[in-house]
């Protein structure tokens, strides 16, 4: 028995130290040094299309139907009052980024499409987490909420399997203040087994 | 130790080490990025609400200075006897719900007491009749414009033959509780506001000064003093 505690130990003590060693190899990758962990994403601003005036109403002009109105002479004037009843516009639009990311998956790290079950995205900004800034009235932001489509894959062979994925943005317009041009940045997270 | 005990011993540190290496060779996986994204909302979004028929009745009553003529009946239907240098009797009624009235008896602009109204110049302030959402542009303002239609601004009721003629117009924004304090004009007017975004909207009036003089009660409910055609156009005309 004492020789079996004696083996156990050993080889606890190898394996907590192929796996730190493993797990310091993870951090490293961590900060996107290694050839595994790089998830490919361009380096240049994506532009998405602005707002269009069809996403929010029906038309430019809206005629309006009111009810009569009743005309009093108060102060040197005929005075009528009344309500325009202003259809709502929709202050939600999305915008789908196509192919935001790519990850090429070595055949060798025996991992594939399926080792990655998670995809996460947000943005972040000068205006805070979820929100798109515009640098010109920081006061203004769009809240973005983010929606990261399951990874696709889009080749394999021998040699790896090349992973790529949309990300849907749902921007909600109801705080924009003024015009301007609203950056950001969608962070992506891939997470898995 | 027994050769059992030995082969317990290598089967407990073959399963323990089976275990660290499953859990070794499948590593947690992740892997990060991030993508810088722009959009552009200086093109410009603007949207004009405006009502598109309008139908007013105006209530004469007011056009009596209060507590100088003596009234008889009940609105909508008054009737009122102001005392003039010529003795002559103004009569106004309100019929109805979209015609008006005007007056018969002899109503004159000049000369009369009680009667506080010039009628060839009454301004008619239609509050809240336009509306605009509007972000970017051109600039960060939204310019509203008012025509009035030379062809269609006489107002005619034919059962009395009474006419009205709107022979100015004005335009801002907000509303009023009292005669504008512009002078109307003949032909376009216009006003120009921050924009005031999309979810919010920047509301306005129009103004119509109405020439009167020649208004004649009508004769019957809903006899209403039309035109053929639209009396003014709003549209934008800077964004």
């Amino acid at each position: 028995m004492q020789a079996f505690l004696k083996t156990h130990r050993l080889v606890g003590s190898l394996a907590a130290a192929v796996f730190c060693l493993c797990q310091a190899s993870e951090a490293a990758a961590a900060v996107d040094t290694g050839p595994m962990r790089v998830l490919g994403t361009t380096s240049a601003t994506i532009q998405l299309p602005p707002i269009r005036l069809e996403e929010l109403a029906d038309r430019a002009v809206e005629p309006i139907s009111a009810a009569p109105r009743r005309a009093v002479h108060t102060n040197g004037a005929l005075i009528a009052n009344g309500q325009l009843s202003l259809p709502p516009i929709r202050t939600q639009i999305t915008r789908t980024i196509r192919s935001a990311w790519t990850l090429r998956v070595p055949a060798a790290r025996g991992m594939t499409a399926s080792s990655f079950t998670r995809v996460d995205a947000h943005v972040e900004s000068a205006a805070g987490n979820d929100r798109l800034a515009d640098p010109q009235h920081p006061d203004s932001g769009i809240v973005v909420e983010v929606h990261a489509k399951p990874a696709q894959v889009v080749s394999m062979d021998k040699s790896a399997t090349t992973l790529q994925g949309d990300i849907e943005l749902t921007l909600d317009i109801s705080d924009i203040k003024t015009a301007g041009r609203y950056t950001g940045r969608v962070v992506i997270t891939l997470e898995g087994t | 130790m027994s050769l059992i005990s030995r082969s317990i011993t290598r089967i407990l540190a073959g399963g323990l080490l089976t275990a660290f290496a499953a859990s070794i060779s499948q590593p947690a996986a992740a892997a990060a990025g991030d993508v810088s994204v722009e959009i552009d909302l200086t093109g410009g979004v603007t949207i004009l609400y405006y009502q598109s028929t309008l139908k007013v009745a105006i209530d004469t009553t007011g056009f009596v200075t209060a507590g100088t003529c003596a009234s008889t009946g009940t609105a909508p239907n008054v009737y009122f006897d102001c005392p003039t240098s010529a003795a002559a009797t103004i009569n106004a009624s309100v019929t109805g719900v979209t015609g008006l009235v005007g007056t018969s008896g002899g109503p004159t602009t000049t000369g009369t007491a009680g009667f506080g109204t010039n009628l060839s110049a009454v301004p008619l302030v239609l509050n809240n009749v336009w509306a605009v959402r509007a972000l970017g542009g051109n600039t960060a303002n939204t310019t509203v414009q008012v025509a009035l239609q030379a062809a269609n601004k006489t107002l005619t009721a034919p059962a009395s033959g009474g006419t009205i003629v709107l022979n100015g117009i004005d335009l801002g924004t907000g509303s009023l509780a009292a005669a504008p304090g512009t002078a109307p004009v003949t032909t376009t007017k216009t006003a120009t506001f921050a924009d005031p975004g999309l979810t919010t909207t920047q509301a306005g009036y129009v103004v119509l000064n109405l020439d009167m003089s020649n208004a004649k009660a009508a004769s019957a409910a809903g006899a209403a003093y039309t035109a053929t055609g639209p009396q003014y156009v709003i549209s934008i005309t800077s964004t």
